[in-house]
């Protein structure tokens, strides 16, 4: 008899790495197989929009080294998968190299979201998402500069405030009208938008952009209503879509937010396939509805459930989101929280001297909290969200 | 012009290892199946992770 195909784990991100270590730590023995068509080992994402501008030259590997090998886990990088053959139960590699699974994960992540506008071919604009990009965006950035941000998300607002601190002149051009208007809202983009001004940053807000201008290098930004905008370098931070190609030439239904539909276990339409990340979207218990969450952490919990229900647990994915950013040393927001919308609003602490926490609820449960220095509310917020509780008095 | 050879041709991205096969092209990227990658407008860029299109280089099976 053969030996058993094992575990298949698609994609090079903090999901598919806390899969490995689950499913090690959980006592399977069988094969075990990451695939990441990265040049890299998995490695942590958000530096890249935070301390690796800042040169802080931050280790960036989620685990040791040795820990494959340690580990008995073969982690193949440069392998791009190409096809899913759900029937048959294995992958086919760009190398054409053929892999048989008993359970896979499909954790692919996500891909940038492109700006297609004229002169998006001149040299100095850049997309952020692997640490290469941060390198090729520092080399034009060896000298101060004027710098465009396109987009007002976190990203665009961690980048514009790390190449302010390093001296670079910063301008920041989005479609909302306050930056962090989509993630956050209220007093919190209120008070990111007056903390950014205040450090010299320009804010182009209810503006998008049509083109780029310049010979070689990109010398401006125009927006549709016409306004130049003087730039040296462009970063393009307009978000991130789900890639979902390999899940949906293999036949994995895709959810209404175009991510790999799952139930609450992570399970996708194919029995023996799970998903987790940024890639996911899944049935939330906590939620109430399907969700799919672009965080860390959460990527790095999701492939823990996957993975012990990828050996038969069957769990539900029972973690409430929590994310942070940082806007350099200026201010860290941490945020956990199951829902966008809210009836009640209550902030304690003071946003004047930059420690607060912003709770929020619905028909009387607490569903999120964003603080600013008060670490301790977070805990609280999390035992009351997971409860079903009122915002904690 | 379109060869037989540089429609064959699977190239790389340096940076997040993304393969562009010209038999797929880039659909959501505006770039048609059976496009050489010779043959994408310099303005394309990694559908991944935005590098230019100068960041890829040609990959070889095995």
């Amino acid at each position: 008899m053969a030996a058993e195909p094992g575990m298949l784990l698609i994609g090079g991100g903090v999901a598919s790495a806390s899969a490995a270590v689950e499913l090690r730590e959980r006592g399977y023995d069988g094969p075990v197989t990451l695939l990441t068509r990265e040049l890299d080992a998995p490695y942590h994402r958000p530096p890249i929009s935070k301390g690796l501008l800042l040169g802080t030259g931050e280790d960036l590997a989620v685990l040791p080294e040795q820990w494959w090998a340690d580990h008995d886990v073969q982690m193949l990088t440069r392998s791009a998968v190409t096809t899913l053959d759900l029937a048959a139960r294995s992958v086919t590699l760009a190398s054409k190299r053929e892999l048989a699974y008993d359970k896979a994960l499909v954790a692919t992540g996500a891909m940038v979201r492109r700006l297609p506008v004229p002169g998006a071919a001149l040299r100095g604009i850049h997309y952020l998402r692997a640490p290469m990009n941060a390198r090729s965006l520092g080399e034009d950035l060896a000298t101060p500069k004027r710098v465009v941000l396109i987009g007002g998300s976190f990203i665009a607002v961690e980048v514009a405030a790390s190449l302010t601190k390093m001296g670079h002149e910063c301008t920041m051009l989005m479609l909302e009208d306050r930056c962090l208007d989509r993630t956050f809202g209220g007093v919190v983009a209120e008070h990111v938008d007056q903390l950014l001004r205040s450090h010299g940053i320009t804010m182009i807000c209810g503006a998008s952009l049509a083109e780029f201008h310049g010979d070689e290098n990109v010398s401006a930004v125009i927006t549709e209503d016409g306004r130049s905008i003087p730039a040296d370098v462009v970063v393009i931070g307009a978000g991130a879509v789900p890639d979902v190609k390999l899940a949906r030439s293999a036949g994995l239904t895709i959810g209404e937010s175009g991510g790999i539909a799952c139930d609450a276990t992570l399970r996708t339409s194919d029995a023996h396939v799970y998903s987790a990340g940024d890639a996911c979207e899944y049935d939330s218990v906590l939620h109430g509805m399907p969700v799919r969450i672009e965080h860390e952490q959460h990527a790095q919990a999701q492939g823990v459930t996957a993975a012990r229900n990828m050996l038969g647990a069957n769990e539900d994915h029972r973690v409430v989101p929590y994310f942070w950013t940082d806007i350099a040393d200026w201010a860290t927001l941490e945020y956990v929280g199951v829902s966008a919308t809210h009836d009640e609003e209550l902030v304690t602490g003071s946003l004047e001297a930059g420690e607060f926490t912003v709770w929020r609820s619905s028909a009387g449960r607490l569903v999120s909290a964003l603080t600013c220095g008060r670490p301790a509310d977070l805990d609280a917020a999390r035992t009351a969200i997971l409860d079903g509780g009122p915002i904690p008095a | 012009m379109k060869t037989t050879e540089a429609l064959a041709q699977k190239w790389i991205c340096t940076a997040c290892g993304d393969i562009y096969d010209p038999a797929e092209g880039d659909p959501e990227g505006g770039i048609p199946p059976n496009t050489a990658f010779e043959d994408i407008p310099d303005g394309w860029v990694c559908p991944v992770c935005g590098a230019r299109k100068s960041d890829y280089e040609p990959y070889d099976e095995d």
